[in-house]
């Protein structure tokens, strides 16, 4: 789905925030903005700031410095009249595991403010979208993780709001909830502007309109996965594994593209290679013309991701460097 | 027009006291302590019944004068007040202690509700469910009430003190609560709070300085005596009443303090 990117005034918005505990800077001069009809994603290794950054974005924690305006009111002036347009999920989706998934969702409705009206309606309309109808009288405390997740992300969906934060929300799923869980929120993108934590890049790759790389507290980077890992006009960093004719035969391959990364014996005197460079369209069309010429067979071919992974690793070990 | 959001929280904070092991297991520990309490003093004042008919059987002129009030019901009320300060801690711990460490109060926060909604549900649900608790000692009054006869004053007035005495003391754990994360440490922190007040009031007494007096103001047990003797004190129901909104005040604080620390 082509998301419909909203040209009005962003849902959220943060303007240089800064957290400090004492000495310890969890977020520096951290500055963007969210808008309907995109997926934002928030990057960067544990310990960079992420969930900190989450807790100023809802108005858990209240910044050393700046500003987070959500739906154009300030979050901590106009804290519960703004926070009707947000839905929000941590990390270890906290649910009072005593309640049954019908009286936390009921609960949930109340605390939000849900109409009495529309109540019954909503909480339906979560209940069948989050598939939940079989876990309707079970108590929290004994639904598995997957089940959990939805539960969390029905109570963050009960306003139907215009803003989803979702802090780490694929962390423990197995393939198939994590699966659900994508199609679900290309499902939301052109309603909602999202915000996702996450620190797995292929989520991001999949996902995601654009991302925030954040290394020590700091913005590091912003863009689009394809212009971060360079897929725009320039070069793109790929990862290539080849099975070549014979050990040695790599010289063979055209003068001054890509680095070896390792070699291994294959099978009848074969070697396999595997290689990274970054290479443009010219380039990839020259290479492919030349393996097939040569006898390579290619095993791999990666571009795109490993790119945005090798600007990921670059910015975020540089900073901690 | 819905159920306020205050009560909302609160019946939650009451039902999953209700829903757990913690809060049968409290109501078992009070009502076996506070119930042998009684038995205890009924046996003691029965004990003295039986000396005192049986130096009248021998004609020994006695000055000795038992009361069922002085025997029973005010060392009883006394035991129920001391009683409270065991039993509040594990009441209060979970309140924002645990809130915090499973990362569930986020999730509140996040909700369009505000900050004393929260407190105050949560104070609301806590009491709630300690006058679940005050229900035991209610019907010991009413065995009492119907096994003798007390002047009704005393037990009434008795009974009121430990409502404020708990409404007090229900606030301050919140407090404790609100500015800890593991709920242990709530509840060994607001134990220690408790005693270390206790024993301020008794420096407290006729003939006390100043500052000794106003250790009396603080001390949730000194507070009680009045009440414990049938005397419904106004200092004493206003000093109740300040430190429940004292501490509900600075619970709220602690929670804000919490939007700076984490």
């Amino acid at each position: 789905m082509i998301a419909r990117k909203d040209s009005g005034a962003p849902l959220l918005e943060a303007r240089d925030l800064c957290k400090e505990f004492g000495p310890v800077r969890a977020v520096q001069e951290l500055s963007f903005s969210v808008r309907r009809g995109e997926i934002v994603g928030l990057l960067g290794p544990n310990g960079a700031g992420k969930t900190t950054a989450m807790r100023m974005l809802i108005g858990y924690l209240v910044p050393t410095r700046g500003s987070v305006t959500l739906a154009s009111g300030d979050i901590f002036q106009e804290g519960p009249r703004r926070k009707r347009h947000l839905g929000y999920l941590p990390e270890n989706i906290p649910l009072y595991n005593e309640m049954t998934v019908s009286e936390y969702l009921e609960m949930t409705a109340d605390l939000k403010g849900v109409p009495r009206v529309q109540r019954a309606e909503r909480i339906a309309h979560v209940v069948k979208m989050m598939d939940l109808r079989a876990m309707w009288r079970r108590p929290a405390g004994q639904l598995s993780r997957g089940y959990r997740q939805r539960v969390g992300l029905a109570q963050a969906l009960l306003t139907d709001p215009d803003l989803l934060i979702l802090d780490e929300p694929a962390t423990g799923l197995d393939p198939n909830q994590i699966s659900e869980f994508r199609q679900h929120l290309r499902d939301w993108r052109s309603r909602k502007a999202i915000l996702l934590s996450t620190h797995i890049l292929a989520e991001a790759l999949m996902l995601c309109d654009r991302v925030l790389i954040l290394s020590r507290g700091r913005l590091v980077a912003e863009g689009t996965p394809q212009t971060l890992g360079g897929a725009g006009e320039g070069p793109v960093a790929t990862q290539i594994t080849l099975r070549g004719p014979r050990a040695g035969s790599i010289e063979s391959l055209p003068e001054g593209w890509g680095v070896a990364v390792s070699e291994e014996p294959g099978e009848r005197g074969t070697a396999i290679w595997r290689l990274e460079g970054a290479i443009d369209a010219g380039g990839r069309r020259a290479l492919m013309q030349e393996l097939a010429r040569g006898d390579w067979d290619i095993l791999e071919w990666n571009s795109g991701l490993s790119a945005l992974e090798q600007v990921f690793r670059r910015l975020t070990l540089e900073e901690g460097e | 027009m819905g159920v306020p959001k205050t009560l909302i929280i609160a019946g939650r904070e009451f039902r999953g006291f209700l829903r757990m092991p913690l809060g049968y297991v409290l109501l078992a520990v009070y009502a076996l302590v506070s119930g042998m309490a009684l038995v205890t003093l009924l046996f003691l004042f029965h004990d003295q019944l039986q000396r005192l008919a049986q130096q009248a059987m021998m004609a020994t002129p006695s000055q000795a004068v038992i009361d069922v009030q002085l025997s029973v019901l005010t060392p009883y009320l006394f035991n129920t007040a001391a009683l409270l300060l065991f039993i509040v801690p594990f009441l209060t711990m979970r309140a924002f202690a645990e809130e915090k460490r499973s990362r569930s109060l986020e999730v509140l926060v996040s909700y369009p509700l505000s900050a004393w909604q929260i407190v105050l549900g949560k104070f609301l649900g806590v009491y709630a469910f300690m006058l679940l608790l005050l229900a035991i000692t209610a019907g010991h009054l009413a065995i009492l009430a119907a096994v003798s006869t007390p002047e009704i004053l005393p037990v009434v007035g008795g009974f009121a003190g430990l409502l404020l005495l708990g409404a007090a003391l229900v606030a301050i754990g919140l407090f404790i609560s609100s500015l800890t994360v593991g709920q242990v440490e709530a509840a060994v922190l607001t134990l220690g709070l408790f005693l270390v007040l206790v024993m301020a009031g008794e420096m407290a007494g006729p003939g006390a300085t100043m500052l000794q007096s106003v250790m009396g103001y603080v001390s949730p047990l000194y507070q009680y005596q009045g009440f414990g003797r049938g005397v419904l004190a106004f200092d004493a129901v206003l000093s109740y009443a300040a430190a429940t909104l004292l501490y509900l005040a600075l619970t709220l604080r602690g929670v804000d303090l919490l939007k700076w620390r984490g």
